[in-house]
């Protein structure tokens, strides 16, 4: 190699570099992310950790420590996600149950009023046969296992380097982001430990009455859309003037009935729920677990010679 | 070519796989947006499965609680996992009743794992 060639030479061993160290970074070495959250999962998985969290929420009942863990997920609606998931369910003809246990922890979220109203865990069956511990029993009228504190359980996981400081802090909010989270171990025990596994319970999927005032139907009409021919659409609010998600619907028609919630279609309204009539049928709609009923549905034919569709608006006390 | 042209040589390919390695592990690294829960922080991991264990709680049955430890694809047995996750609740000192219900689930999936008699 002649001396008189410049320096060419540099950038070929810079490129040659180069390549080595990419090749290695991306193939070779490449970033190992072994500690993820639960954020970057796949979207079958944050599925399941979502289902997790909702069917969780009926055992613990504490809604702070169910909003933490829907966080960790960072949806940025978590009731619309739930909404969503419900929805997936229900067109895969998933078991209703498990379309339940993600629909009312959307009304949960929806109306954390109606907490005291969580689905028991427990069957009425095992408070009378008296499988329960007497604690359990005496704590509530649903019977739910007691609430933890609101503090969320990984709340005070630390990381590597940091050294646990104990500072007293009765009602810590929990943190969007669990790295920055500080160590704040010291709780106020809200229960007491109960021996749960002496109990042999089954969770109830019996549908549960809506919290409060059933629902009254507030305003009913008809209207033309050829876009959506026959549809009934029920719009529902609650006592505080909310949409209602997460209520169940059932539609009985002659040899056929159905059951869909609110908030499936979050786009819609967490309110909103709708169903295809088909023309000829007469349909019966009840809500607040048979409370409310209206009867005779019935599609009317618009001028452009389609079905019409049917508007139900109803409201609680 | 000279011995000084060599060493610079050598030199600017360090140089090239410096700035690989940044461009590789910093500027642009692999991602991993579709990650496996076998690769959640072991305080989510323990999350985890004191949601399974507050399931369990009302379920009370071990196979299905296995089955959802099972997603975290751990090589280990499922009452192992709990017994993992049990042992970092007690070092991180979550609530006595948050303890009590991996301890139980630990228990059910122990007794589920061996068929039914504690080893």
């Amino acid at each position: 190699m002649s001396e008189n060639r410049g320096h060419w030479y540099l950038l070929t061993g810079l490129l040659i570099g180069l390549v080595l160290g990419i090749a290695y970074a991306w193939a070779i070495a490449p970033l190992e992310y072994v500690d993820t959250t639960p954020e970057s999962l796949r979207a079958d998985f944050k599925d399941e950790y979502r289902f997790l969290i909702a069917f969780s929420h009926r055992a613990h009942g504490n809604l702070e420590r169910t909003r933490a863990r829907l966080s960790l997920l960072g949806d940025a609606d978590p009731v619309a996600a739930l909404g969503e998931q419900a929805q997936r369910l229900l067109a895969g003809n998933a078991d209703m149950s498990r379309v339940r246990i993600l629909a009312d922890l959307a009304e949960a979220l929806q109306n954390p009023s109606a907490q005291g109203a969580v689905p028991a865990p427990v069957t009425v069956a095992a408070l009378e046969t008296g499988a329960l511990p007497a604690s359990t029993v005496e704590s509530g009228p649903t019977a739910t296992i007691p609430p933890t504190d609101a503090t969320s359980p990984f709340e005070p996981i630390l990381e590597p380097t940091e050294t646990p400081t104990f500072q007293p802090s009765p009602s810590p909010s929990p943190s969007p982001n669990p790295r920055t989270r500080t160590a704040t171990p010291t709780r106020t025990p809200l229960r007491t430990a109960t021996p749960i596994a002496t109990a042999t319970a089954r969770p109830s999927l019996t549908p549960t009455a809506t919290p409060g005032q059933p629902f009254q139907l507030a305003d009913q009409s008809t209207f033309c859309d050829a876009q959506r021919p026959g549809l009934l659409q029920v719009y529902l609010q609650n006592s505080a003037g909310s949409p209602a998600a997460g209520i169940e619907i059932t539609i009985t028609w002659l040899g056929g009935q159905e059951e869909f919630f609110t908030g499936l279609k979050p786009e819609l309204g967490h309110g909103y729920a709708d169903f295809l009539m088909s023309p000829g049928v007469e349909y019966a709609l009840s809500l607040s677990s048979g409370a409310t009923r209206i009867t005779g549905l019935q599609v009317e034919t618009c001028s452009g010679d389609y079905p019409g569709g049917i508007r139900l608006e109803f409201r609680q006390p | 070519m000279s011995p000084q042209r060599w060493a610079l040589f050598a030199f600017s390919i360090l140089v090239g796989i410096s700035l690989g390695l940044l461009y590789g592990w910093v500027i642009s690294p692999v991602e991993y947006v579709d990650t496996s829960p076998d690769s959640l922080r072991a305080d989510y991991r323990a999350d985890y499965v004191l949601m399974t264990a507050e399931i369990f709680a009302i379920e009370q049955d071990a196979g299905l609680a296995a089955r959802r430890l099972a997603l975290l694809g751990s090589a280990l047995p499922p009452h192992e996992v709990a017994a993992e996750s049990l042992q970092f609740a007690q070092t991180n000192q979550y609530p006595p009743q948050d303890v009590t219900l991996l301890q139980n689930l630990t228990i059910a999936l122990q007794l589920h794992d061996s068929g039914g008699s504690l080893p």
